[in-house]
């Protein structure tokens, strides 16, 4: 059957107060309920055949619809998919996570959220992407970013002091690790400062990016890249014996949109004291010290272009990692890379 | 002209380094800092102006001769090199943390500012990493960049100078 004056366009992207949003919303809020055409069309202000378009492009998504004759329809499943409605049901917290950005495709989440705070957009917008072709690593490495995959960039705009920032990537790490725990039966370790692990493998980067004046950081891009439902074959060979993710370890799929609302769940108070003043990475320091792998083991740090040798000892409730060397000396790393 | 969270900067640093006085003149502006335990026969840094002419200053006139710090008795100025402090015409960009700094976005990737690039201040000049957190640097002045005062990939510290411009 051909629509040709009714091509259904793939979405590219949802964006807050869009007619998707609107449309997944009313379905969402009938619980399975049929809806007909002429409602949606009153309740969205839209002809009845821009909403027989947005129910394709839904479908597209992974939304599957049971129509009936002169009844309307009705959402016989949805998928997982952050989108604003389906996670707002899920989300226990009052501004992380409120507005989302959803794409199928970006170079990258974080840079996207970069270009939303310079709009003004608020604290916790969220934004994601389905699959990521220019992904960030540190230092503008690449980030292998396939659908599958959870790729997401939280925006968090109370100001706070740029000397404690680096706990808010610390944090992170706790936070993710949380979440995945309540879903996968997997053994998640945390690598110094704050990659999640698995077999010495990693399951999720996290890099924040932050806007400073002064010693003021204005907003904070929290960037978390996960492997969740990536399957074993899908990364490239020489990946393999770097990364994994959790479907390759342990053949449970992560539900998206329930890891990201524990995700902010356990988020939103820890940034909210830290942006107060308060404890923040002290509060959960125990556990980042209990899930570190990195912990009294000999590592190599590269700091810079030199790479230091030794045991690393402990790391403090600014995330300072100490390392002691072969010398007796200790050194005290804020910035480096942790060889595996 | 200084804004207030400049000095709040400065006295940090001079509480980090073994800087004991401090004292600098800009047009219509003038800022002394001192320590309570400054020694009494404190001697002012910059050596190669003649100590019995000049105003005890550590900033002479942009650009400034080559300053040596330390007269014997104080120990090395770490991070506030004599020369490395702002003027009317030359505005320094400190590090306002510990972290790695990267002059590019990323490894093949062209340097933010070369000498001689020109920036506003919005530009960003340079990235400082810590813990996976990149904090990108920007040039909070508009001008001419006429001194790099840090190589890409070194650990810099808290307050130390990065980037020389000169005040367009």
């Amino acid at each position: 059957m051909a629509h040709d004056s009714l091509a259904v366009e793939w979405a590219a992207a949802v964006e807050p107060g869009s007619l998707t949003n609107q449309i997944v919303d009313i379905f969402v809020q009938r619980e399975g309920d049929f809806v007909s055409g002429s409602e949606l069309s009153r309740l969205t202000g839209v002809t009845r055949t821009a909403v027989w378009k947005h129910v394709r492009t839904l479908e597209d998504l992974g939304f599957r619809f049971e129509s009936r004759h002169g009844v309307g329809y009705r959402l016989a499943a949805s998928p997982d998919v952050v989108l604003m409605p389906l996670l707002a049901r899920r989300l226990t917290t009052t501004e992380l996570g409120r507005q989302v950005y959803w794409y199928r495709r970006l170079a990258s989440t974080n840079v996207r959220a970069d270009e939303l705070a310079r709009a003004g957009a608020p604290h916790g917008t969220l934004v994601t992407a389905v699959e990521q072709t220019g992904g960030k690593g540190r230092y503008g490495r690449g980030w292998f970013a396939p659908a599958g995959g959870l790729w997401w960039s939280l925006l968090l705009r109370r100001p706070f002091p740029l000397a404690r920032a680096a706990e808010l990537t610390l944090l992170a790490a706790v936070a993710v690790r949380r979440a995945l725990l309540r879903q996968a039966d997997l053994p998640v370790g945390i690598k110094w400062p704050n990659d999640l692990v698995c077999d010495a493998r990693k399951l999720c980067g996290i890099l924040a990016e932050v806007r400073a004046e002064g010693e003021t950081v204005q907003y904070a891009v929290v960037g978390v890249g996960l492997n969740t439902n990536i399957p074993a074959g899908g990364f490239p060979e020489d990946l393999r014996n770097r990364a994994t993710s959790v479907v390759a370890e342990c053949g449970q799929t992560v539900c998206h949109v329930q890891l990201v609302a524990d995700v902010l769940a356990c988020l939103e108070p820890l940034y909210e004291s830290l942006a107060e003043g308060g404890p923040a990475f002290s509060v959960v320091s125990d556990e980042w010290r209990d899930a570190c792998t990195t912990l009294g083991t000999r590592v190599q740090v590269r700091i810079g272009t030199r790479v230091y040798e030794g045991v690393a000892a402990d790391v403090d409730d600014q995330g300072v990692l100490s390392l002691r060397t072969d010398d007796g000396s200790t050194v005290r790393i804020h910035s480096g890379e942790v060889l595996f | 002209m200084l804004k207030m969270g400049d000095i709040r900067e400065l006295i940090r640093l001079m509480d980090e380094t073994s800087l004991h006085h401090l004292e600098l003149e800009m047009e219509g502006f003038k800022l002394r800092l001192g320590k309570a335990d400054a020694p009494p026969n404190w001697v002012p840094a910059a050596a190669s102006t003649p100590p019995a002419a000049s105003p005890a200053a550590l900033v002479a006139p942009a650009p400034a001769p080559t300053a040596v710090p330390g007269t014997g008795t104080e120990a090395p100025v770490s991070t506030a090199e004599p020369d490395a402090v702002d003027s009317a015409q030359i505005h320094i960009v400190r590090s306002p943390m510990v972290g790695t700094f990267y002059r590019a976005p990323a490894p093949d990737a062209p340097p933010f500012v070369e000498v001689g690039s020109r920036v506003d201040g919005k530009t960003v000049v340079c990235i400082v990493e810590a813990m996976k957190l990149m904090n990108e640097i920007e040039a909070e002045v508009s001008g001419e960049i006429v001194e790099i005062l840090a190589e890409n990939g070194q650990l810099v510290e808290y307050g130390q100078p990065l980037f020389k411009i000169r005040r367009a």
